[in-house]
């Protein structure tokens, strides 16, 4: 049989790696509950913990109790949504089973990706309206409207598809480490500092956040979250630029790192 | 030919020791349809000729062909015209319904949906795999999982099936079957096979030639029927008796001894076989006897004590 598969072709098998990702996701229904619940349990205690807060404290940021409630639902949802997407990578690489897999004529980690951005937004869309209606239950209040609904949802996506590059670098990173998991731990931290992940970036000292906006970090999460916050057209593009900044540098970056490792693969690195 | 090697080597540098060469000037051809076990110990460079086979290792001097294609350089294109199944390591998705694997497969390999329809059907029936579409791939038994491996591998109609190990860990019924399957398939199919394997019984099921491999060359390429003539000489007779200890006699030598059994080995460069079966029926009171040729898992160590 010599099919022979066009770019075309490769754009459907990404297609349908992303809806197997996607159905694989919904299929699993307790870990979705299970996720849920993780997700509802630190949003409730971050609630409480924002309202012990005086309210002058976040008032210095121009933040009030209900915005940066909603604010975290949409730092959490992203990523929960992602989790641990870098571990796939890491057990096909040790335990070698990335051998087999890198003999097919769509790239392992396009293939892995593609399914990996599938289960997320899945995920992503399992969460949303449950977590939105806990933020509600939680502040009483939404600090959007329903016309702002589709540049937050593009904005999440975008931020979680930035996490998922740098995921998918960190999983490729076993491949010089032999291990991703301290690669990981240090992305992780960086990420929920600089990225804002408990507190706006706005509530940050200035220092922090002028070194924060040099990093891809909150192009992940403040960016989305802080869409959600300030509605306002000027605030919306300057977000979603940033993104599209980052989004584009990190996928050249899973593109170089995903030949480096090919690369090494075959010049014996691993194989040995 | 489908397959090509030519004074094929690797060399791996290594930080602070000598270089290690895993493969020394290997050469040999494999023609289509052909079932070729590669054969050696551990460490003999098997698996790293089959990675430069595949594509998976560039080689450090030498020249190779698969299907037409330089592995190293034509990887992607060379992946349609092979399958690979690692016994120990999967090629499916974990949580996904083999059915979803099979058609995510399809797709990778841009088959034409008519095709993959009718070409998936006739493998899982060979196979034996309809009930196990549905099922995730998580919750398989190993037999199960490596029937769908050997499936997947051969769902875009390779042309070569490399085979590292496909039957480790299975059990006795789960090998028998699988090999069954494997030469099956092979034959219908046309595909050549290279196998790898530790289990002389894969061997003797599954190939017709062997390549036998130690410190990174080759040592014999032969069929395995010549094997066992030029390194087989020893015949092992089994005589059950009424006996209940059987008396040894002429000069046989006794590889078993217990009751109502005697299994005797005879040199049959030396000694006529009919004269010896005729011994054994005057001398004990024969319920049955059996002649095989010694297990090719001898004749191997004797390959390795003959030529280090």
């Amino acid at each position: 049989m010599s099919a022979r598969i066009t770019s075309a072709g490769a754009f459907a098998a990404l297609a349908h790696a992303f809806r197997l990702g996607w159905s694989e996701t919904w299929a699993q229904r307790s870990a979705l509950l299970g996720t849920f619940v993780n997700y509802a349990v630190i949003l409730s205690l971050w609630a409480n913990l924002y309202r012990q807060l005086h309210p002058q404290s976040l008032a210095r940021a121009s933040l009030g109790y209900a915005q940066v409630v909603w604010y975290l639902a949409l730092t959490e949802l992203v990523a929960l949504a992602i989790g641990y997407a870098f571990r796939q990578i890491q057990d096909e690489i040790l335990d070698g089973s990335v051998t087999a897999l890198l003999v097919r004529p769509v790239g392992y980690v396009a293939l892995t990706a593609a399914q990996e951005i599938g289960r997320t937004a899945a995920k992503i869309a399992a969460l949303a309206v449950p977590g939105a209606a806990l933020a509600y239950w939680l502040t009483g209040t939404a600090p959007f409207g329903a016309a702002v609904v589709p540049a937050v949802a593009v904005s999440v996506m975008a931020g979680a598809a930035n996490l998922l590059a740098m995921q998918v670098l960190v999983g490729l990173s076993t491949a010089w480490f032999g291990t991703a998991r301290p690669v990981f731990f240090i992305a992780q931290k960086l990420m929920f500092v600089l990225g804002g992940l408990i507190l706006p970036l706005d509530a940050y000292p200035a220092v922090l956040v002028k070194i924060a906006w040099l990093t891809p970090f909150p192009a992940m999460l403040y960016a989305p979250a802080s869409v959600a916050l300030d509605p306002t057209w000027p605030h919306v593009a300057a977000m979603l630029a940033v993104q599209a900044f980052w989004l584009g540098l990190a996928w050249l970056a899973v593109v170089a790192a995903s030949t480096a490792f090919e690369r090494r693969y075959v010049e014996g690195g691993l194989a040995a | 030919m489908i397959v090509e090697a030519k004074g094929l080597t690797k060399t791996f540098l290594r930080a602070r020791s000598e270089p290690f060469t895993a493969v020394s000037g290997v050469d040999f051809t494999i023609d289509a349809g052909e079932r070729v076990a590669f054969i050696g110990p551990n460490g003999a460079g098997k698996s790293t000729t089959l990675k430069m086979l595949t594509g998976l290792l560039y080689p450090s001097a030498g020249a190779a062909r698969v299907a037409g294609f330089v592995p190293w350089a034509e990887r992607r294109r060379l992946a349609y015209e092979i399958g690979i199944v690692f016994g120990q390591r999967s090629q499916l998705w974990y949580h996904l319904r083999v059915r979803d694997s099979f058609d995510l497969l399809a797709k990778i390999y841009g088959l034409d949906s008519k095709l993959y329809r009718a070409r998936a059907e006739r493998i899982t029936n060979v196979l034996q795999i309809e009930a196990l579409l549905d099922e995730p791939v998580k919750t398989l038994s190993l037999g199960q999982r490596m029937r769908c491996e050997i499936a997947a591998a051969l769902l875009h109609g390779p042309k070569v099936l490399f085979l590292d190990e496909p039957t480790i860990g299975l059990d006795v019924t789960a090998k028998a079957l699988l090999r069954e399957h494997l030469k099956h398939l092979a034959e219908a199919e046309d595909t050549a096979i290279v196998l790898t394997s530790h289990d002389i019984g894969d061997i003797e099921h599954i190939c017709a030639r062997v390549i036998l491999v130690n410190h990174g060359r080759i040592l014999l390429d032969e069929p395995l029927e010549n094997l066992r003539a030029s390194f087989l000489r020893e015949k092992r007779i089994t005589i059950v008796t009424e006996d209940e200890r059987p008396e040894p006699f002429g000069a046989a030598v006794v590889v078993e001894r217990g009751p109502h059994r005697l299994t005797l080995s005879i040199d049959a460069s030396t000694f006529a076989i009919d004269e010896v079966v005729a011994e054994a029926l005057k001398r004990l009171r024969v319920r049955d006897l059996t002649i095989e040729n010694a297990p090719l898992e001898e004749i191997i160590r004797h390959l390795y004590r003959e030529r280090p």
